[in-house]
């Protein structure tokens, strides 16, 4: 039984479109249900949290509320019964897609998580297939052999209906042939993604997103016969951004437009989306806008533009006027930050090197 | 035609299933054609003969036999044999396309000359009857499903217009119950402007209303609600008269009496040429018009093949502006009076209108005027905080601890932290000259004064007290003054400490192990940023008095009461804050008010 309170915050959570303002209902929810001791509701409101900063908010909110969630989920389990366990275990897959973009989650700490989540699924009689194909997605930055081992787990494992929608498997598939040279088999997978044959809330704007990554990087070791194809899957995330998903993936236009030195156009995305990404707690994701808007700021002509952003930017100026050498090189420190964090947990040099890449490209 | 080149054969039965299957979402269609083709008969009947039509003499009637068979008779212009060739027997022919140029007229519903084969889906043949008025014959054809048709003369005298027979198929015999015709005809004709009148068990009823309540020349209120109260089975709130020339449409658009998500998607009865089209609002009806249900009438748009949406074109583009158009004047209007609907109507919906005009700049200002926000100025309008020109936000959490010295100041602030606010007084600034700032530091500093060298040499005592009684609660003490006087203390933290204190209660909760070495990373991380301080009022009596005590020579036993005072003051700023208490902060007030209890008792 709910309160009255929580029904009221409940209804208004179920009115409320996706965003900012339906996650934090959901926190609303969550907390008045622990004052309660409105167990179910704990859990599922933690959830609907976690859902909607997963897919539209912070990941770091994500991470931090997942601890509780589970928490809460196994003694609703011991207590009551295991009518959250497929959502719960759902929004596992969610903390270790996440884990690859924040270093602060260790390699021993993402196995420590899949190693649990593993007997967990193993218990609960659900398909590994998911698990190896994230696995696989975060060794293929650290350690090719193991990484490879498990996307073959994961070819040889069935879905179930824990599984991540056909579409989103596909562009995760995608996204790890590419991390791991197989570019055309890539594409061809995406064919029916882009054919609009798969689609979901996250399709195929995401699709695109690993998409246009890959040719970003084509361009920037001197390939640019690739430069007509991005147009279209640039088309598809600004789709992607207005509803609201696929904000990480803003970061490759902005590079895109910096390389072809579009930058008007790049700075109009800047202007429109970083803050967002700022507000996010995400490295990986901030990482790549560093990187986009450190070229950005080297790439343009002129000393100075005027522009406006919103004081909580972390680069606001009162005065409207930035100096684009200034602007570089913070987002260049920051990036060289990120990187060495990131190649410090996964013993690699990769991000140091991209960055290397993407300023002298 | 070439020695090698061929005509496509067409199975009719095949076609049939791929109707009901594809084109048509339910065999209830086959009255929507009929009423379609009658009323385009009637139509190329007023045509023609000025008297009929002057006369009003058009009329559709169904005759029912319950559970056997209904005669669908209009007294419109009836067909020719020629014409019976053509129309009724060639798929895709139409007689509503004009012989000369081949083009489909404008009057006409019906445009594809396909629709009579839906009547197969309730009937296993079709037997038309007609009498044409261009030269007076009669004939009578018999079509089957199989695509073969007899045609003879008939020899029964019929008056001038077109009867079809059709007997009913095996397990179909709800269609062929008054209830469902009566429902069907009321769904797909409700405002056809010709009688359609049903005869059935010798009774005699007209089935839709002979003037719509909405164009008749006095708008009479009470009428079109209750219209639209028996259409949708709501009682409305208020209701909106829609015109617009673009697609020559008229009709009404219901507010709804209760609130609706930004994302409902509303059934509404949209009707082209007087007959029904869809329930979808399409492109016709503006995303965010949520809170409305409208029955509209377009004369002048164009349907897709199924006759179940409207084609996009620059006109249907133009129609849904003027739509927009008439609902925003409504709002508009209603705002300008002293009219409660307009209090209702934005209890009601300003949450969907909120929502939507964050993602429409258009919407956004026209109705921005007339959202509410909650200030320290109260409850006021979009308009007053742009007739003020200035406004300071921040969220909600903040909000409680900043409102009360914001009063006292007489400065505006806005609670971002309600639902679309912050989206919608950022943009502010986009479109209309009004400085629009979230309250940071600087702000912060602005209402909380430094005090003098002079008096900040008075509180070193109390502030190295305060330092030492708060240490455990990694928290900073400063004295500033502020007003109101009445308000002793005051607890800002950042970001970085807020997410931090969540560290912390996670590693402090033993069922959360797995998750420690994370954890610990993130601690780290956040530390060297997080910063909470608690500014203590100079101009508050109570701090005046522990600062004047504290600066002479108190006994061990004044301070110690000094710090029990410095723990009870900064729970209290945490719970008027709405400051999640943690590290036992309750505990501490606790022990700290008995322990001033047993000092005075």
């Amino acid at each position: 039984m709910m309160s009255p309170e929580l029904k009221a915050v409940s209804r208004e959570f179920d009115l409320a479109p996706n965003g900012p303002v339906k996650s934090a209902l959901a926190k609303k929810a969550y907390m008045i249900a622990d004052k309660e001791h409105n167990l179910g509701k704990s859990v599922w409101f933690r959830y609907k949290y976690i859902e909607q900063e997963d897919f539209y908010g912070d990941p770091l909110q994500l991470v931090l509320v997942y601890p509780e969630l589970l928490k809460l989920h196994d003694e609703y389990v011991k207590t009551v019964s295991d009518s959250y366990t497929f959502y719960v275990y759902w929004s596992y897959k969610w903390l270790l897609q996440n884990a690859k973009g924040f270093y602060q989650i260790s390699q021993k700490q993402f196995d420590a998580f899949a190693e649990d989540y593993k007997r967990r699924l193993t218990e609960s009689g659900y398909s590994l297939r998911t698990l190896y194909l994230i696995s696989a997605g975060f060794y293929s930055y650290i350690d090719q052999e193991r990484a490879e081992t498990y996307y073959k787990n994961f070819l040889r494992c069935g879905r179930d209906r824990l599984s991540d929608c056909a579409a989103c498997e596909r562009s995760n598939e995608m996204n790890y042939l590419i991390m791991t040279g197989r570019f055309d088999e890539a594409v061809r997978l995406g064919q029916e993604i882009f054919d609009n044959k798969l689609t979901c809330v996250e399709q195929p704007y995401e699709a695109s997103g690993v998409l246009l990554d890959a040719y970003v990087n084509m361009m920037l070791s001197g390939d640019d016969s690739v430069m007509e194809k991005c147009a279209w899957h640039i088309d598809n995330i600004a789709k992607g951004l207005k509803k609201g998903v696929v904000l990480s993936r803003v970061s490759h236009i902005i590079l895109y437009y910096a390389l072809t030195g579009e930058t008007t156009k790049a700075l109009s995305y800047f202007k429109k989306y970083s803050l967002a990404v700022h507000k996010q707690h995400s490295p990986g994701v901030q990482f790549e806008l560093d990187i986009a808007c450190a070229k950005l700021f080297k790439t343009i002509n002129k000393k100075s533009y005027r522009f406006k952003l919103t004081p909580e930017h972390p680069v606001y100026k009162e005065s409207g006027v930035y100096n684009c050498e200034e602007l570089s090189s913070f987002y260049l420190n920051d990036a060289m930050f990120i990187a060495g964090k990131y190649d410090a947990r996964n013993g690699t040099d990769i991000h140091m090197k991209r960055i290397s890449l993407v300023m002298e490209g | 035609m070439e020695e090698n080149q061929y005509r496509f054969q067409v199975n009719l039965g095949g076609m049939i299933e791929i109707l009901s299957d594809h084109l048509y979402s339910s065999p209830d269609v086959f009255i929507r054609e009929l009423l379609q083709n009658g009323v385009d008969a009637i139509t190329g009947r007023e045509m023609t003969d000025s008297k009929y039509k002057d006369n009003k003499e058009g009329t559709i009637t169904i005759s029912l036999e319950e559970g056997k068979s209904i005669v669908f008779t209009d007294n419109g212009v009836g067909l020719t044999e020629s014409e019976i060739h053509r129309f009724l027997s060639i798929i895709g022919e139409s007689s509503k396309r004009d012989i000369e140029t081949g083009r489909i007229l404008n009057e006409y519903i019906g445009r594809f000359g396909i629709g009579l084969l839906s009547c197969f889906m309730v009937t296993d043949s079709i037997t038309v009857k007609t009498r044409s008025s261009a030269d007076g014959s009669k004939h009578i054809w018999v079509g089957n499903p199989d695509g073969t048709y007899t045609i003879n003369e008939l020899e029964e005298d019929i008056p001038v217009g077109t009867q079809m027979h059709l007997k009913c198929k095996e397990g179909l015999e709800q269609y062929y119950s008054a209830d469902k015709i009566r429902k069907l005809v009321n769904y797909y004709g409700l405002i056809l402007p010709y009688p359609v009148i049903l005869i059935c068990g010798g009774e005699t009823e007209r089935l839709n209303p002979e003037v719509l309540p909405w164009e008749k020349p006095v708008t009479n209120f009470a009428e079109i609600l209750q219209f639209g109260r028996e259409l949708f089975g709501t009682e409305f709130l208020d209701f909106v008269l829609i015109h617009s020339e673009a697609g020559s449409i008229s009709g009404v658009a219901y507010i709804l009496p209760y609130p609706v998500s930004a994302t409902t998607k509303q059934k509404h009865r949209i009707y082209l040429k007087n007959m029904l089209l869809t329930e979808e609002p399409g492109e016709l009806i503006p995303d965010w018009a949520v809170f409305t249900k409208c029955i509209i009438n377009a004369r002048d748009l164009r349907p897709t093949a199924s006759r179940e949406s409207l084609y996009e074109d620059d006109n249907l583009k133009e129609a849904r502006e003027n739509i927009s158009k008439c609902l925003i004047e409504y709002v508009k209007a209603l705002s300008k009076t002293d009219n409660p609907t307009f209090k209702t109507f934005m209890y009601l919906h300003q949450l969907a209108v909120k929502a939507i005009a964050c993602e429409d700049d258009d919407l956004y200002k026209d109705f921005i005027d007339y959202f509410t926000f909650h200030t320290t100025a109260g409850e006021i309008t979009g308009k007053m905080i742009k007739d003020e020109g200035q406004v300071l936000y921040c969220s909600h959490e903040k909000y409680m601890q900043l409102a009360q010295i914001f009063t006292a100041q007489q400065k505006l602030l806005a609670d971002a932290g309600y639902i679309y606010d912050y989206t919608l007084l950022i943009s502010m600034a986009d479109f209309f000259d009004v400085s629009v700032m979230p309250v940071v530091g600087d702000e912060i500093d602005d209402i909380l004064c430094d005090i003098t060298p002079n008096e900040d040499e008075q509180c070193r005592a109390l502030i190295k007290a305060a330092k030492d009684t708060l240490a455990d609660y990694e928290c900073r003490v400063s004295v500033k003054r502020f007003e109101p006087a009445e308000v002793p203390c005051f607890y800002s933290l950042n970001e970085a400490k807020q997410i931090l204190n969540q560290i912390i209660d996670l590693e402090n909760d033993e069922g959360v192990a797995l998750f420690d070495d994370m954890l610990s990373e993130f601690h780290e991380e956040f530390e060297e940023e997080a910063a909470s301080t608690l500014y203590l009022n100079y101009d508050n009596p109570v701090i005046r008095r522990l600062i004047r005590l504290m600066n002479g020579s108190p006994s061990p036993e004044e301070v110690k009461r000094a710090r029990r005072i410095i723990c009870v003051l900064y729970v209290q700023t945490l719970l008027i804050g709405n400051f999640p208490l943690r590290n036992n902060e309750l505990a501490l007030l606790n022990e700290n008010l008995l322990g001033l209890a047993g000092d005075i008792l």
